[in-house]
């Protein structure tokens, strides 16, 4: 088994348990009425971790199992929100975004923000217009709440998904653009060439 | 040095997914629900639920142990410690007295003044849910004791909601503030009916297509009306009038009712097995 294979089945595991945890949960771990939406973390986290393409993926997986929560929406309306918002993630950690201690936080703080309102804005497109006439009051709080847990619990999450995705052609990838973007040196997540990441990059790029 | 090379693969996997998406969304739309994405849905919660009852068993006394560990933070240690354990008796005996009203409120319910000919089904509030916007709660029961979707859900008070999922040992209620729920309302001592929608938790329900003219005054408590295809039986209290109002020029009055019951706040309810091809009794 591939190191890639072995992080794809550790990300799945991480998902399912994300899962449970929503489900069984996540209603008791309300701040002022707003549940923290522990799946979209876990796509930001596994953006942040492992580029655009596992984002997506990963962002499609969770939304298919956050979907089978919700009753009013239709389903696959998470997924689509959650697969952009992944990819999105992803495509600025590997063109913009340099790894640094705040970058988590702050990342999972908007991409949050933004899952929320993309959730709405999706859902308007395809008929289902009730979940933006609770008001814009209630909208905004739950887009701030949800973004400041999603920005509390990130240490921790992107600590697991880091973890996780270790040896995934995305994240060996985006260690390679650290060590070459970093202006003075590997960039602080210390993942370079000589590091335990770097015996599984190159299989997998010369894919 | 590894070099990183920018490839399209990205960009075409995450176009097939957002398409994989679209094609879901569109065959559950176009299914209202009730298709094989639909039954995935249900079958997912008969699974979960269990779990999640039992993680609530398990993770409250946890949660009321830790809330109450907060409270105290601030006090010196051994204060917190002594405190700990009154907090801790006074959350047992809390418990107790929760746990005798809400018995109290479940035996209440089997006296509805307002569904007296329609069998019903009593039940508790087991989840808040943790979509935060969807507005509805799970009871413990479902199926196996005769709930079906559609069917309304009230309190001693008046109507609470509506069931709109159900396995065979839980049920989904939608509330009657959230904004995909309609009712049927009858102003008394007159013919006009409306139609009052909820505008999310803690708006008031808006009355539409009440005619111009129409005797209404504030504080006043509107029924279901129960007319012919409707999904409610007549005469279950909505609301109270919260505010009467005509603009200038238009053809209906401008109502909002408060609900009776608060959403939040309900632990016990009713479920009545009733439907719109049940025949009155």
């Amino acid at each position: 088994m591939t190191p890639a294979v072995k992080a794809r089945l550790r990300l799945a595991a991480l998902l399912v348990v994300g899962f449970l945890v929503e489900a069984t949960f996540g209603a008791d771990l309300r701040i002022a009425g707003v549940a923290p939406d522990i799946m979209l973390l876990l796509v930001i986290c596994a953006g942040l971790a492992g580029g655009p393409e596992q984002g997506a993926f990963v962002g499609f997986s969770a939304g298919l199992l956050a979907d089978l929560l919700l009753t009013d929406t239709p389903f696959g309306l998470s997924a689509l929100t959650m697969c952009l918002v992944g990819f999105a993630v992803g495509v600025l950690r590997s063109a913009v975004l340099r790894e640094g201690w705040v970058l988590t936080p702050a990342v999972a703080f908007i991409a949050t923000g933004l899952g929320v309102v993309a959730f709405l804005g999706f859902g308007d497109l395809v008929g289902q217009t009730q979940l933006a006439a609770e008001g814009r009051a209630w909208l905004v709080k739950v887009a701030l709440v949800e973004g400041i847990d999603a920005a509390v619990l990130s240490i921790p999450v992107a600590w697991l998904v880091r973890r996780a995705s270790s040896g995934s052609t995305g994240a060996s990838r985006l260690s390679g653009v650290g060590v070459r973007l970093g202006p003075s040196g590997p960039l602080s997540g210390g993942r370079g060439p000589s590091g335990p990441l770097s015996g599984a990059r190159s299989p997998s790029r010369t894919r | 040095m590894a070099v990183y090379r920018r490839t399209s693969r990205p960009r075409y996997v995450v176009a097939v997914l957002v398409l994989a998406a679209i094609t879901l969304v569109t065959l559950d739309a176009r299914s209202g629900g009730s298709g094989f994405l639909g039954s995935v849905r249900s079958d997912t919660r008969a699974v979960i639920d269990p779990v999640e009852n039992g993680a609530h068993s398990v993770l409250q006394p946890v949660g009321n142990f830790l809330t109450g560990a907060a409270d105290y933070g601030s006090l010196k240690q051994e204060n917190q410690r002594l405190r700990n354990e009154v907090a801790s008796m006074e959350a047992t005996q809390a418990q107790v007295q929760a746990t005798e009203a809400q018995a109290a409120e479940v035996l209440g319910q089997a006296h509805l003044d307002f569904a007296a000919n329609v069998p019903d089904v009593a039940a508790q509030v087991i989840d808040q849910g943790a979509a935060n916007l969807e507005s509805g709660f799970e009871i413990n029961r479902g199926t196996g004791a005769g709930i079906a979707v559609g069917y309304p859900v009230v309190t001693a008070g008046g109507l609470i909601g509506t069931v709109t999922a159900a396995t065979r040992t839980h049920a989904t209620v939608t509330v009657l503030t959230d904004p995909t729920f309609n009712v049927g309302v009858a102003v008394p001592h007159t013919p006009a009916v409306g139609a009052a929608s909820g505008y999310g938790p803690g708006a008031p329900l808006r009355v539409a297509d009440i005619a111009k003219g129409t005797p209404l005054t504030k504080g006043e408590v509107l029924s279901t009306s129960g007319l012919q295809g409707e999904k409610f039986p007549p005469g279950i209290p909505v609301g109270r009038v919260a505010s009467v109002s005509t603009p200038s020029g238009a053809l209906q009055e401008m109502v909002t009712l408060s609900p009776l019951v608060d959403p939040g706040r309900v632990s016990a309810i009713a479920v009545l097995v009733w439907s719109s091809q049940t025949p009155a009794g």
